[in-house]
C-alpha cells in the first residue's frame, strides 16, 4: 500500500472528497482514534479547513483576496500551504472539497513539497444525489446538474465574497479523476461503501497510510464512538457548526443504495451517462442493470 | 494630487476613489519605476520582504511594489496587468505599508463620526462590516473609512481616527439591492463586478476615537453587546492591524504594541455578536450606538 511521505517540509495530509462522500465521518473517526483521551466533540474535529479561511490567506500573503479572481489566488494559497507545513510541529489533516487544480503557471494548489499525502474519499454518485439534495435544500434534478457542472464550486465569489476562499469542486467525475490521475502526492483511495461495510478496516487503512501505529482496541472504540447513529445524537444534542441550516441536519441515515431507489430511470441514466467511466474506474457498476 | 488618510498624494496613475486636492508638496509620491531584483529588505517572507522603512512585495501577474521612507510607492508592472489591478494594490497593501512607515497604524475597520467622536467597527473579512457601515450611514452619520481606518494620537496623547477616502467598495449585487445603478462607477478591478461608490457624507478630518467595536457573527438568535475584558483588549485590537505581519517585517513590533496599549487604555472596546441570519442594518447600528451611549452614561466601559 502507498504511504504518506513525511519530511520537515511535507506535513499536510489532505482529506479530499466531493461533498457528501464521507469526509466528515472519516474526520470523526480519525479524531476519536488520535485523541482518545479527549471527550469526542463534533465541533472540534481534526481536519479543519483553516487554509481556506480568507483572513488567514490575506494575513499571510498581504493581499485582499476578495479583490482577486479565484484562479489568481492559487499561487498565494500554495505558498500558504508550504508555510503551514514548515511551521507545523506535527503533521496536519486538512479537509477539502476542491479538485486537484493548478494555477495558470501550472503551480498546483496542493504542492507536493508540502503535502505528505491525500486520502481521497469517494462515494457512488447515485447515493450522493439524495444526500446532497437534503444538504442543499434542493431537488434531485438540481444536484444531478450540479454533479455534472465542471465549474461548480463552493464560495464561488461570482457576486460577493465570503469568509471562506473559493474551492473549485468541478464535476464529480473531474473531481475524482483529478486526484486519482495526479502522481505528485501519495494517495489512499477510500470508498464510502467500504467504510460502511467494514469501518474498522477502512480506518486502519487510513491510519497506516498516515504511518500511525495501530492499536486494535482503540480502532474498535473509535468506530463505535463514531457510528452514524451516535453522530446524529451528538448533532441533535449539541448542534454541529457545519450543518447546512438550522432546519436541516447534517447526518442522515448514510445508507448505501438509497440513491437508485429515489431516482427516476431518466435521472439514473443521466448520471451513468455523465459519470459512468469514472464510476467504473473506482469500482461502481455503471451499466444498464441499475436501470 | 489626491488626499487620503490626511496625506497629500501625488500619483502618476489615476486613483478613481480619492478626492482631488490643489497641488502642494506631496507626503507620498506614487510612480511607475523599474524595481531592481535586489531592492527588498532583510526579512524574506515568500511574496514580500521588509526591513525598517522599506517594504517590497510581489503580486503574481500584477507587479512588484516598493514602499520606502513612508513617502514613496513605486510600482513595477507585470506584462498584461491593467491599471485597476495596480490601483487595488496601491489603495490596499501599499498604502498600509506607507502608513506604517509614517507611524500611523492601519486598523482593519470601517468607521463613522458621531457627535462625540469616531466609532470604529473592526471585524474579520465577512463579519459584516460593510452591512454595519450601511446601517450607520443610513443613520446619517458621516463616514471616515470603509475598510481601513488610520490610528494615530493627538498632541495630548489621545487616540484619533484618520479618515481614509470618500468611497465604499461594493459588489454590483449589493448596489442593485440598495437600488443603485453601476453606471459611471469605476470598477475595483476591470474583471470583477465590484465598484467604488462615492460617499458624499464624508468626515474629512481626524477625530477623537469614542469607541472601538469588534463585530462577530454567531448562530445565536439575538444580538449580544458586551465590553471586552482587560485581558482581551490588547490582543483584540492587535489582531485587527491591517497587514499586521508587515509590522514585524519592518521591525515595528514594539511601536505597534505601545500604540495599541495606549489606545485600549483610553478608549472603550466592546464586542457586538450578531446572529448569522440577516439583521436589519440600521437597527443593528442604532442598537450598538445606544449601547455605547448607555455604557458611557454609567461608566461601565
Amino acid at each position: 500500500m502507498t504511504s504518506a511521505q513525511f519530511d520537515n517540509d511535507r506535513k499536510l495530509i489532505w482529506l479530499a472528497s466531493y461533498p457528501k462522500s464521507g469526509n466528515t465521518w472519516l474526520r470523526s473517526l480519525l479524531t476519536a482514534y488520535l485523541l482518545p483521551h479527549d471527550e469526542f466533540d463534533l465541533n472540534a474535529m481534526l481536519g479543519e479547513q483553516d487554509p481556506f479561511d480568507r483572513q488567514q490567506l490575506d494575513d499571510h500573503a498581504g493581499i485582499s483576496s476578495a479583490d482577486f479572481l479565484p484562479h489568481e489566488l492559487i499561487p498565494y494559497q500554495a505558498q500558504l500551504h508550504r508555510d503551514m507545513a514548515q511551521e507545523s510541529e506535527n503533521w496536519r489533516l486538512i479537509k477539502t472539497h476542491s479538485a486537484y487544480v493548478k494555477a495558470d503557471n501550472r503551480e498546483p494548489l496542493f504542492p507536493a513539497d508540502a503535502s505528505a499525502g491525500v486520502i481521497v474519499i469517494v462515494r457512488n454518485p447515485l447515493d450522493i444525489v439524495p444526500s446532497y439534495a437534503h444538504h442543499e435544500g434542493k431537488d434531485n434534478a438540481w444536484v444531478i446538474a450540479h454533479l455534472g457542472n465542471e465549474h461548480a464550486g463552493t464560495d464561488s465569489w461570482r457576486h460577493r465574497s465570503t469568509t471562506m476562499l473559493p474551492q473549485t469542486m468541478s464535476s464529480w467525475s473531474i473531481n475524482v479523476e483529478s486526484w486519482l490521475s495526479q502522481s505528485e502526492v501519495p494517495i489512499l483511495l477510500l470508498r464510502y461503501e467500504d467504510m460502511h461495510r467494514d469501518t474498522e478496516a477502512s480506518l486502519t487503512k487510513a491510519l497506516r497510510f498516515c504511518a500511525i501505529e495501530i492499536e486494535p482496541g482503540l480502532v474498535t472504540k473509535a468506530v463505535s464512538r463514531c457510528s452514524i447513529d451516535r453522530l446524529r445524537i451528538d448533532e441533535a444534542k449539541k448542534g454541529f457548526n457545519e450543518r447546512p441550516s438550522t432546519q436541516r441536519s447534517f447526518f442522515r441515515s448514510g445508507k448505501i443504495g438509497d440513491g437508485a431507489k429515489n431516482l427516476s430511470k431518466d435521472q439514473i441514466s443521466m448520471i451513468l451517462n455523465d459519470h459512468g467511466r469514472v464510476m467504473e474506474m473506482v469500482g461502481y457498476p455503471a451499466n444498464s442493470s441499475i436501470l | 494630487m489626491y488626499s487620503a488618510y490626511g496625506l497629500a498624494i501625488k500619483s502618476d496613475i489615476e486613483l478613481p476613489a480619492l478626492a482631488h486636492i490643489e497641488p502642494t508638496e506631496p507626503d507620498i509620491t506614487i510612480a511607475a519605476a523599474t524595481i531592481p531584483a535586489d531592492a527588498g529588505g532583510k526579512t524574506k517572507f515568500r511574496n514580500w520582504e521588509a526591513e525598517p522603512e522599506r517594504f517590497l512585495s510581489s503580486f503574481f501577474g500584477i507587479g512588484r511594489f516598493l514602499i520606502t521612507g513612508g513617502d514613496t510607492i513605486h510600482y513595477d508592472r507585470d506584462a498584461g496587468a491593467d491599471d485597476t489591478q495596480i490601483i487595488s494594490i496601491i489603495l490596499g497593501t501599499a498604502l498600509a505599508a506607507a502608513m506604517m512607515q509614517r507611524r500611523i497604524l492601519p486598523i482593519h475597520s470601517c468607521s463613522v463620526m458621531t457627535d462625540q467622536g469616531a466609532v470604529l467597527v473592526m471585524g474579520r473579512s465577512g463579519a459584516g462590516k460593510s452591512t454595519m457601515l450601511g446601517g450607520l450611514l443610513a443613520l446619517d452619520l458621516p463616514m471616515l473609512a470603509d475598510d481601513v481606518t488610520g490610528l494615530d494620537f493627538d498632541n495630548n496623547g489621545q487616540p484619533v481616527a484618520i479618515p481614509g477616502f470618500p468611497a465604499m467598495r461594493l459588489w454590483e449585487d449589493s448596489l442593485t439591492k440598495l437600488g443603485h445603478s453601476t453606471d459611471g462607477l469605476p470598477q475595483v478591478r476591470s474583471d470583477i463586478r465590484k465598484y467604488y461608490v462615492p460617499v458624499e457624507n464624508f468626515h474629512t478630518t481626524r477625530a477623537r476615537i469614542r469607541a472601538i467595536v469588534h463585530l462577530t457573527v454567531s448562530n445565536e438568535t439575538n444580538v449580544r453587546i458586551e465590553p471586552l475584558g482587560d485581558a482581551e483588549r490588547v490582543e483584540c485590537l492587535s489582531r485587527f492591524i491591517f497587514r499586521k505581519k508587515f509590522i514585524d517585517g519592518m521591525g515595528m513590533r514594539r511601536f505597534a504594541f505601545e500604540q495599541v496599549a495606549k489606545t485600549v487604555n483610553q478608549v472603550p472596546l466592546l464586542r457586538v455578536t450578531r446572529p448569522a441570519v440577516a439583521v436589519e442594518p440600521k437597527r443593528l447600528a442604532q442598537q450598538m450606538l445606544d449601547h455605547i451611549a448607555t455604557a458611557e452614561a454609567v461608566s461601565v466601559l
